[in-house]
């Protein structure tokens, strides 16, 4: 007699198997993705590193810092006074105050988890979601030499 | 003669080996995709030290010790050298160790009347 089809000890296996094998594959490609997040956020970082601080060292060729601990520069005109500061959703402000050719307010940098300033410099935090668990965070420190306040 | 049903031991095996090479190549990308990034990351620290240096030459203002070694400890088996190459040129150069075993280096070049 001709067989038809599969009979339940091919089935059990066949689904047995399945359930082994998917459950890997998945698991494998969600690693996968999280490690390309990863390396995309430290992409991210770097770049984020290098337009903060080419931004406060050209700040900083015309200006000083206003206290030791602040983000706070201030200068001569045309731009008199400049303060970073990090608003919603990690988005790191630059507010310059000064001649209408300098006043403004721009965002610089996405992903800014903290700022803060540390001896001859700033320390740079960012901070971005690559997966369920907390963000993951890079931190950069940007120095320069200071003139005496 | 009677008819095969099913799939045999050997081309299970095959499916299996070459599921198991796909895997193994993505994942071989994406791992080589994360190096490149952490060496970027790096290659970003070491161009900070080096711009500090290069301020330090460019405003006439002394460079901290201390903070050259905070930047150097961040980057393992850390070299910098500054060297004059011509009267108007100066070179900042800092090599590494970068991740995977590699040896990394960057190097800036200061051109013009020098301070």
């Amino acid at each position: 007699m001709k067989r038809r089809g599969f009979t339940l000890v091919e089935l059990v296996v066949v689904l047995s198997l399945l359930a082994v094998t998917v459950p890997l594959v998945f698991s494998a490609l969600r690693v996968m993705e999280q490690d390309t997040r990863r390396g995309l956020a430290q992409v991210d970082a770097a770049q984020t590193a290098r337009d903060v601080g080419d931004l406060l060292r050209m700040d900083l060729r015309t200006m000083n810092w206003q206290t030791a601990d602040t983000l706070v520069l201030v200068g001569p005109p045309p731009c008199s006074k400049v303060q970073y500061d990090i608003i919603s959703d990690g988005i790191l402000q630059r507010r310059a105050e000064g001649t209408p050719a300098c006043a403004q307010v721009n965002p610089v940098a996405r992903h800014v988890k903290a700022l803060r300033r540390v001896h001859s410099g700033v320390e740079l935090v960012t901070g971005h979601a690559v997966g369920d668990g907390p963000p993951m965070e890079t931190h950069f420190r940007l120095s320069w030499p200071e003139k005496p306040l | 003669m009677k008819r095969r049903h099913g799939f045999s031991l050997i081309e299970t095996m095959v499916a299996v080996a070459i599921l198991g090479i796909l895997l193994v190549t993505a994942y071989g990308g994406v791992a080589a995709q994360r190096l490149e990034s952490a060496r970027l990351v790096q290659r970003e620290r070491a161009l900070q030290a080096l711009e500090f240096e290069a301020e330090g030459i460019l405003r006439r203002l002394p460079t901290d010790p201390q903070v050259r070694t905070l930047h150097l400890a961040e980057l393992p088996e850390a070299q910098f050298e500054a060297r004059q190459v011509q009267p108007d040129v100066v070179s900042l150069t800092l090599a590494w160790l970068a991740p995977g075993r590699q040896h990394a280096r960057v190097e800036l070049m200061l051109v013009g009347r020098l301070p």
